[in-house]
């Protein structure tokens, strides 16, 4: 008997070929018989599992080929059960509709050669097998994919967020549209993106976001479009891009603003040809892929200063969607803590007082903040000791202190430039030249007093403005200098903590 | 002069026949298909003449589809010319009550053999249908049938002797036996005796007349059900039966046409 102890059913009226067939392969397959249809699925539902059905066309005296009708039964009620036809009819008519029927091979008994046909029995047992394998693993990816969707929930119930997600559905339904995402930083970007993901016509196939800003400008175009070993010193194989890795699904590139001209030209390529050309190669690799961007900076602005191709701006902006900074929408905010509280009733874990005060901060780091402050607090609870969080749990700045940036800046850095519906807020420094140093301004004055107040642990810092890492605080104050280097002598904390880039 | 094959079918040829033939510039010529030799007249043949219907096994038999068959696929320039005393309107058939409408230019006009040709009907079995049923897979009629769960079980007896070294008494109670070769090849007798004759005036004889001889060399073998281990050992029994299927199998390929039906042409 084989080690993988396959069980064959033999269908045949003829008694005779069932014992010759026993015998024959005996030490390969393990084999039951039926002599009619009525056995056949009397065996089918009571015998346990078959690996392969060998159906006979013609099962009685009546030379009407029953077998060709039982066949779609089989596939119906056993589909992971594979029937080869054995039969002694060899007419094309039999064979066509057999096939036709759903019968993965045709052997026919004048024909029998004991090698060819093990080898039929174990290569159609195999690839019926790999395709039940194939299934399963199918299966497995969409449950990941579904687990993946809901560790990246698009909660809300707020006006604004029921809009976007009915828009965001409808968007959906189009797997070619490139779709432009804004908003500001932890306003859940990536969370969108996946939502339309998983409501659209690409949601079996991959997702894939990456985070244009956290790689460096030498090492993105490879990043994106892959390259050939040899491009380039250390590029010692060939390796794929994000772009092959999402194909037939959809690419999410995050800080689509901070990208250099060079990449911009090389997008702007692919969103027209659908064409990428790995680092190093000669050849187009053409790729059915589904791009979503995300940026929290003002593109119309970039484009006004010539940062960002106009030409590249018009193909992103084919649909806009613009998230909303969680300060404006608050109702959210409840629904928010208890999804990162894993609670229905916040007053189990929150008193009234840390709720009031969570639900007046401004979440300047909007729900990435909130996240990092909701683990901050639990951490404070335990070392304090205390069943519920109070305002001596949350991180001082929401406790003491006023809003850092008013409503009304976020709604004048949007992309689409229109006009701030309210006031602006007074800044800590006066004269900004434009809205981006206006932004700057703020943003550095925020990272300068939450230094003081931290005893410069950038960590803490970090987790207060809700980045994920102290290599994001580093990135951000760099990015500011970069652009802003007049700045910095009014932050002499900043200046001080990040010496190497001030000077 | 030019020559025309004559297939008399079992019936002699009325001497009419022959001289009309002569005086329009034809000698006749009869040929017996289970002999061997007729074939090396046929590249320099006008054509195959067929007195219709033959006879044979005690009935009247129409060979020309097997004729048409075998003429389309070999000598397609050849005239398959039919002759007989039925009233036929089929532009090669000489119509034996009145040879003397038929004059040289008539013979100018008959056809070369096509296999899309619709030919006439005549009185008599059709041997094209009967072949049909001898190679059937199933059904009372069918001889391959019977030879292949024969050579099934050979096949598989020889596999076990030779390559599984299983011992010879092992096999015998285990497979040959519970097969009953004896019976089985008494039934394919029986089946042949009943076919084989009826072939003898079609281009298929020769070669079912080799198959006759093959099945000689082994009929005691059978006869005794397998019992004896060397004809099977030495490759002899599996052999002949393969020549055998070999044989068929030319015949099937040359002579039954697999037509699809509407559904999947």
């Amino acid at each position: 008997m084989s080690s993988k102890n396959y069980h064959i059913l033999i269908v045949d009226d003829d008694a005779e070929f069932h014992q010759q067939i026993r015998y024959a392969f005996r030490r390969q397959f393990l084999f039951s018989g039926a002599i009619n249809e009525k056995q056949l699925f009397e065996k089918l539902s009571g015998e346990g599992h078959f690996d392969l059905i060998l159906l006979d066309l013609v099962l009685d005296d009546s030379e009407t080929k029953k077998g060709l009708d039982i066949i779609p039964q089989i596939a119906q009620r056993y589909p992971n059960i594979p029937v080869i036809i054995v039969t002694a009819d060899r007419s094309i008519d039999t064979v066509v509709q057999a096939m036709k029927q759903g019968a993965r091979n045709f052997l026919v008994k004048d024909d029998f050669d004991y090698d060819y046909w093990e080898q039929q029995f174990s290569a159609v047992i195999d690839g019926s097998k790999l395709k039940q394998e194939n299934l399963v693993l199918r299966a497995e990816v969409d449950r990941r994919r579904a687990q993946e969707n809901e560790a990246y929930p698009f909660i809300g119930e707020s006006t604004q967020i029921k809009e976007i997600k009915r828009i965001l559905k409808l968007v959906s339904e189009e797997p070619d549209v490139t779709v432009l995402i804004t908003g500001e930083t932890g306003t859940g970007k990536e969370v969108a993106a996946r939502y339309l993901h998983a409501h659209g016509a690409r949601s079996k196939q991959p997702f894939q976001a990456v985070n244009l800003s956290a790689i460096q400008d030498s090492l993105l175009e490879s990043t994106l479009f892959g390259h050939k070993k040899g491009a380039f010193t250390g590029a010692s194989r060939d390796m794929e891009g994000y772009f092959s890795q999402a194909n037939t699904g959809i690419l999410m590139l995050d800080e689509i603003g901070d990208i250099d001209q060079n990449i911009q030209i090389k997008l702007l390529r692919f969103l027209e040809t659908k064409l990428i050309r790995p680092v190093g190669s000669d050849q187009d690799v053409q790729l059915d892929v589904q791009v979503v961007t995300a940026t929290h900076r003002n593109l119309t602005a970039a484009v006004a200063e010539s940062r960002f191709r106009a030409d590249l701006f018009q193909r992103l902006k084919a649909m806009v969607i613009e998230l909303p900074p969680l300060r404006s929408r608050r109702d959210d905010i409840p629904l928010l803590l208890s999804h990162y509280f894993e609670v229905d009733d916040l007053q189990k874990v929150l008193t009234t007082a840390a709720l009031d005060a969570m639900l007046n901060y401004n979440w300047v780091g909007n729900i990435r903040e909130l996240k990092n402050t909701v683990n901050y607090a639990q951490l404070r609870a335990r070392i304090q000791d205390k069943k519920r969080i109070d305002e001596h749990c949350l991180p001082t700045e929401i406790t003491s202190e006023q809003p850092v940036i008013p409503v009304s800046f976020t709604q004048n850095n949007n992309t689409s430039g229109s006009a701030p519906t309210d006031n602006a807020g007074e800044t800590p420094h006066a004269g900004p030249k434009n809205i981006d140093e206006e932004h700057a301004l703020i943003d550095l004055d925020r990272i300068e007093k939450l230094l003081i107040q931290k005893n410069k642990v950038k960590k803490d810092v970090a987790i207060a403005i809700g980045l994920e890492n102290t290599d994001n605080l580093r990135y951000r104050i760099k990015k500011h200098f970069e652009k802003h280097p007049h700045l910095f002598t009014n932050f002499p904390t900043i200046s001080q903590s990040y010496r190497r880039i001030v000077k | 002069m030019k020559i025309v094959l004559l297939v008399d079918g079992g019936r002699p040829a009325p001497q009419a026949l022959t001289a009309y033939c002569e005086a329009v510039g034809f000698r006749l010529i009869k040929i017996t298909p289970t002999e061997g030799g007729w074939q090396k007249l046929l590249p320099e043949a006008f054509g195959v003449m067929l007195l219709l219907p033959a006879w044979g096994s005690g009935a009247y038999l129409d060979s020309s589809c097997l004729w048409q068959h075998f003429l389309a696929d070999q000598y397609p320039h050849l005239r398959l010319l039919m002759t007989s005393y039925e009233q036929v309107d089929y532009v090669n058939h000489l119509d034996l009550l009145r040879l003397a409408d038929y004059d040289a230019a008539w013979w100018q006009q008959t056809q070369e053999t096509h296999i899309t040709e619709e030919l006439p009907y005549f009185t008599g079995i059709d041997l094209s249908e009967k072949l049909k049923r001898f190679f059937a897979g199933h059904g009372d009629d069918s001889v391959v049938a019977v030879l292949s769960r024969i050579r099934l079980v050979v096949q598989m007896a020889s596999r076990e002797l030779q390559k599984m070294q299983t011992p010879y008494s092992e096999i015998y109670a285990d497979l040959v036996k519970p097969a009953q070769l004896a019976n089985k090849w008494r039934e394919w007798r029986n089946r042949w005796i009943n076919y084989y004759p009826l072939f003898e005036h079609t281009p298929l004889a020769g070669k079912l007349e080799q198959i006759a001889l093959l099945t000689e060399g082994m009929e005691h073998w059978m006869l005794a059900g397998g019992k004896e281990q060397e004809p099977l050992a030495n490759g002899m029994i599996l052999q002949v039966l393969n020549d055998m299927r070999e044989q068929l199998q030319q015949i099937e390929k040359q002579y039954v046409v697999q037509k699809l039906s509407h559904t999947y042409r």
